[in-house]
């Protein structure tokens, strides 16, 4: 049977002029499919059909004709819908609803009204499948971010779907997780179930793809197979990395990347813009790291890598002094400080995104013109609607442009390319670049080894309560 | 958790001894000495009703003016009464604080009991008072009195109501309980039939003296709640055994104390 | 504890510091249900915050009643009567009643604690009846929302600040508030399309976690609640009368029944020993 056709397919979200989906012809035979496209593009859209989230739960008009197993998606309840086609969403931490693991897997059957009996089965069974059986009793918020997106998988695995969709899984996951992740889904995948995955990290996830699909402007066209398939797409970043770079996209084992900024250091004469003297920080009283003695430079771009709650958020901070240091002390050069915190979009809030810059510009003491960070995030066209209605890229290219706009002299960056597609991760790019060329310091604090690897000075390895400059290589995932 | 339970018994076995010796002494001291409240009153009198089984109610009312009328004191007392009109005589009393629980039109009939109104003028000894209650004028330092008393010969006068409002109450601001005027230890219960004799064991030296001082006076101000009128009397019925409910409450509040502890002290040693 | 047993003994203990003034009583109770809220507890619940809370109202109880109300025998101090509201006689019968209220709001509030710092989210919401069972998975999704909402809301202030805000003006603090509801309000859409999308809504839910009611869950339901019908009972049979401090203070009038009634509260306390750290389930199958 097949796993999924549409037929003329177009989709209008309540009050959008221009449609989101636009004839989609599309017919799902394959096991894994990967779903590429920039933000913005209708990628999510698409994937929301699959289990009638669009639709039934957005609202909206559409015209064609989709379905899912043989079962209609404009007829058919979600919650129908659901015993055969998983979604996974971005936002671990969004999705779950229950504070302990194993009543939050049971949640969907308990939804579908499944046996008791037959209930505690399911669970052990996806507890297993996904690798959670020793968490079985755990609260969710002690879990990490992999776990918890493992998590919202078993949930899913639960009831025994055919098909999974997932909307960016791997976003906030830093390298481990994504790792352990994509080992789970290849097992669930060996077993039966097809996939289609709209991911932006695709270094890791093209491998597995038997089928590339790609969307822009709702539109979707199919981009082969295979081999074939990752020539196409990879075309972009590889150009990225120009000057420096030695990777080799596609398969594993690819060599690491050598910093650019050991081909051409910062010269020493360059002022100190931040230094901390022997600093133990933590969020509260309870040092995360001791011990740390850095200093950034004027025009230096300095990385922060490490796992997640290693500490790269809580060194960001007290950098920007927002934290007091627990032991040691801090030193800045006068200037503003810009900084972006892990979930930018939740700052916005004003009615248009040049109102949003123009809030930050009011403020600071350069006379540049909103007009020019337009330009440079490429929001020019977007520049008079509501943020919030954009999506997920374009809100975060508002978010950066509102944070980075009035030349500061410090920015302070905690994993800004989140969910970005590559024409975002190149404004920021471009942005790092004129920043550090005016004499602005900068400190990234990021998974994305792309982007380090394409702006880096020096790169520093946060984790295990240290701070310690990488001098090496940046390690890139198998 | 057995473990558990026997140290808080031990505990509470240890404690027994102990607070029933303090409990004991607590319960023997003279409570406070009525005292009118709000020493703004210039003039004080005493009210003492005295139902047929011996139960006594005892209170000091307050008042600005030059004299009261006897039933002006009863309103002022805020105990419950009613009265019948007798025009030229001005009212009877026919019920007290729900004594007796009905009457006839007339107020009285010629068998049964029925309130008496006794007069003590400047702390002499109770006659019966000439008139009624609403002429019977009474002054700074008199007493009124009640009592229910069946119709066999010449009324006995009820209690006596020395120590019922302090001397100098008006001038020095009250202080708190002046246990040496209080009479000797000798408890008087509130359902004793009361002496025939002495005026002495005066401010009903018990844990729950029926003695009371009331603060209400015609004219307003600031009043406790509403709901006290019936507390007052009620109040004077209290039930037995109180000593045992006071020596259970104490035992049961060290017990649960001391588990208390126990508890705080094993959660600051297992964190 | 089985959540409808901890319910039971909540009722219970409320309904008999409802039906006494007592400060007696209300101490009683007062202890007995420290006893119980530390004894079950979830680890990690820190209940400082709430005694200071509840210290704090009864003291303002107290100093309220004590400066407002004149009445009483025994003046502690007289203030000039020329003073507006305040001024009159400050009388220990004025303490004592202030102080019985502030106690009655202590047991009050102690008596329904433990519902919420005894129990996980589910257990309430398992506890509720069939026909709430979606009301309860919606309220359960929303607690568990409230730790996310409160870190954004501190990310929020932090980057505000660094774009310049201060915090200073009322006019200034939309930059915080509105940013902060809106992610709020968006957070709590994306947790509905998730329970959507894995079934929520319509028809009838079957249940995991079952509620296992044990010896100790029954005995201690049992005993609260025939504490709370004896001490009603004493109350409207007139063994325990009312007890008012005015116009002269008293010693309250104590029975023995009713101080073993309240004293009976403490028995979840004593069934219901702390287990071995980590263990979050009580009384589930």
């Amino acid at each position: 049977m097949v796993t999924a056709e549409l037929q003329r397919l177009s989709y209008w979200y309540a009050g959008g002029t221009a449609p989101s989906l636009d004839n989609v012809d599309l017919c799902i035979n394959s096991k894994f499919t990967l779903l590429s496209g920039a933000s913005g593009s209708g990628k999510s859209t698409l994937l929301r059909v699959f289990n009638g989230l669009v639709p039934h739960f957005h609202g909206g008009r559409i015209r064609g004709s989709a379905s899912v197993f043989g079962r209609d998606i404009l007829t058919t309840p979600t919650r129908t819908l659901a015993a055969d086609v998983g979604f996974l969403f971005q936002d671990a931490e969004l999705q779950t609803v229950y504070s302990t693991v194993e009543s939050d897997v049971a949640f969907g059957l308990e939804n579908m009204a499944v046996p008791r009996g037959v209930m505690i089965d399911r669970v052990d069974e996806a507890l297993q499948r996904c690798g959670l059986d020793g968490l079985r009793r755990r609260r969710v918020d002690t879990l990490s971010g992999g776990e918890r997106q493992r998590l919202a998988l078993s949930g899913l695995i639960a009831l025994r779907p055919r098909l999974l969709a997932l909307d960016e899984p791997l976003a906030q996951l830093d390298a481990d997780g994504a790792q352990s992740f994509l080992t789970t889904l290849d097992d669930l995948v060996a077993s039966g179930i097809a996939v289609v995955m709209a991911e932006h990290r695709q270094r890791q996830v093209l491998p597995r793809a038997d089928r590339l699909l790609s969307i822009q402007a709702g539109r979707v066209s199919d981009c082969g197979e295979g081999d074939r398939a990752s020539e196409t797409v990879s075309e972009p970043s590889r150009t990225a990395l120009g000057s420096g770079g030695e990777a080799r996209v596609s398969g594993g084992g690819a060599a690491p990347l050598r910093p650019r900024g050991l081909d051409a250091p910062v010269p020493r004469r360059a002022s100190v813009a931040w230094q901390l003297y022997s600093v133990s920080a933590g969020p509260a009283r309870e040092a995360v790291l001791a011990g740390v003695d850095l200093a950034g430079h004027a025009g230096e771009v300095v990385v922060l890598m490490g796992p997640n709650g290693g500490g790269k958020t809580t060194l960001l901070r007290t950098i920007a002094e927002l934290i007091a240091p627990l032991a040691g002390r801090v030193e800045r050069a006068p200037g503003r400080v810009a900084y972006l915190p892990q979930n930018p979009t939740s700052l916005l809030h004003r009615p248009t995104v040049r109102a949003e810059i123009e809030l930050t510009l009011r403020r600071s003491t350069s006379g540049e013109s909103a007009d020019a960070m337009l330009n440079a995030f490429g929001l020019t066209g977007v520049a008079d609607r509501y943020p919030r209605d954009l999506s997920t890229g374009q809100r975060q290219r508002t978010a950066l442009a509102a944070v980075l706009a009035g030349a500061p002299r410090l920015v302070l960056l905690d994993e800004p390319t989140r969910g970005m597609d590559d024409a975002s991760r190149d404004s920021l790019r471009r942005c790092i670049k004129s920043l550090t060329e005016q004499g602005g310091s900068v400190v990234l604090a990021t998974h994305d080894t792309d982007l380090a690897a394409s702006v880096a000075h020096r790169v520093i390895h946060v984790g295990a309560g240290q701070a310690v400059p990488a001098l090496d290589a940046i390690p890139v995932p198998a | 958790m057995k473990a558990h339970l026997a140290r808080t018994a031990l505990l509470t076995l240890v404690s027994l001894p102990a607070l029933s010796v303090i409990a004991t002494t607590v319960s023997r001291d003279a409570p406070f000495l009525p005292v009118c409240a709000s020493a703004a009153w210039t003039h004080h009198v005493a009210l003492i009703v005295e139902h047929g089984d011996g139960a006594v109610i005892r209170l000091c009312i307050g008042f600005d003016s030059s004299s009261i009328s006897g039933e002006d004191i009863l309103r002022a007392s805020g105990v419950e009464f009613a009265t019948v009109n007798y025009g030229s005589l001005g009212d009877a009393v026919c019920q007290i604080d729900n004594e007796p629980s009905t009457y006839p039109p007339g107020c009285f009939s010629s068998s049964s009991p029925y309130w008496v109104l006794f007069a003590s003028r400047g702390g002499s000894a109770w006659s019966a008072a000439d008139h009624g209650i609403s002429s019977e004028q009474f002054s700074n330092g008199d007493a009124e009195g009640f009592r229910y008393d069946a119709q066999s010969g010449s009324p006995s006068p009820p209690v006596s109501a020395a120590g019922t409002c302090p001397v100098n109450v008006a001038t020095s601001a009250p202080a708190t309980a002046t246990p040496g005027a209080a009479a000797p230890s000798t408890a008087r219960p509130v359902r004793s039939p009361p002496p025939a004799t002495t005026p002495a064991a005066p401010a009903g030296a018990t844990a729950t003296a029926s003695a009371q001082a009331a603060v209400l006076s015609p004219s307003p101000t600031a009043t406790p709640l509403a709901g006290s009128t019936q507390s007052v009397a009620s109040a004077a019925r209290y039930s037995g055994g109180v000593n045992a409910g006071l020596i259970a409450a104490i035992v049961a509040a060290a017990a649960l104390l001391a588990l208390l502890v126990v508890q705080l002290v094993r959660s600051r040693r297992s964190t | 504890m089985n959540a409808r047993a901890l319910t039971v003994w909540s009722a219970s203990a409320l309904t008999i510091t409802l039906s006494t003034d007592n400060p007696v009583y209300r101490g009683l109770i007062v202890v007995a249900a420290l006893n119980v809220l530390l004894a079950l507890r979830r680890p990690g619940v820190r209940l400082r915050p709430l005694l200071l809370g509840l210290c704090l109202a009864a003291l303002i109880a107290t100093a309220v009643t004590l400066l407002l109300s004149h009445s009483g025998a025994h003046a502690l101090v007289i203030l000039p009567g020329s003073i507006p509201i305040v001024g009159g006689g400050i009388t220990l019968e004025a303490l004592v009643f202030g102080a019985t209220t502030g106690l009655g709001i202590a047991a009050a509030v102690l008596a329904a604690a433990p519902l919420s710092l005894a129990l996980e989210a589910h257990q309430l919401v398992d506890a509720l009846p069939r026909a709430l069972s979606r009301t309860g998975a919606a309220i359960a999704t929303a607690v568990n929302l409230i730790p996310g909402v409160t870190r954004s809301a501190h990310e929020i202030r932090d980057a505000q600040r660094m774009r310049g805000w201060r915090a200073g003006r009322v006019r200034d603090w939309p930059e915080i508030a509105v940013p902060i509801v809106l992610t709020a309000v968006e957070s709590s859409v994306s947790v509905a399309e998730a329970m959507e999308a894995r079934g929520y809504g319509g028809g009838s839910r079957t249940h995991f976690q079952l509620a296992r009611w044990q010896m100790a869950d029954v005995v201690a339901a049992l005993v609260a609640a025939a504490a709370a019908v004896a001490f009603v009972t004493l109350r409207i049979s007139g063994a325990i009368g009312a007890w008012y401090p005015f116009p002269t203070l008293t010693v309250p009038p104590l029975d023995p029944v009713a101080v073993a009634c309240c004293v009976a509260l403490t028995v979840p306390a004593l069934l219901h020993p702390r287990g071995a750290r980590g263990e979050y389930f009580h009384g589930y199958g």
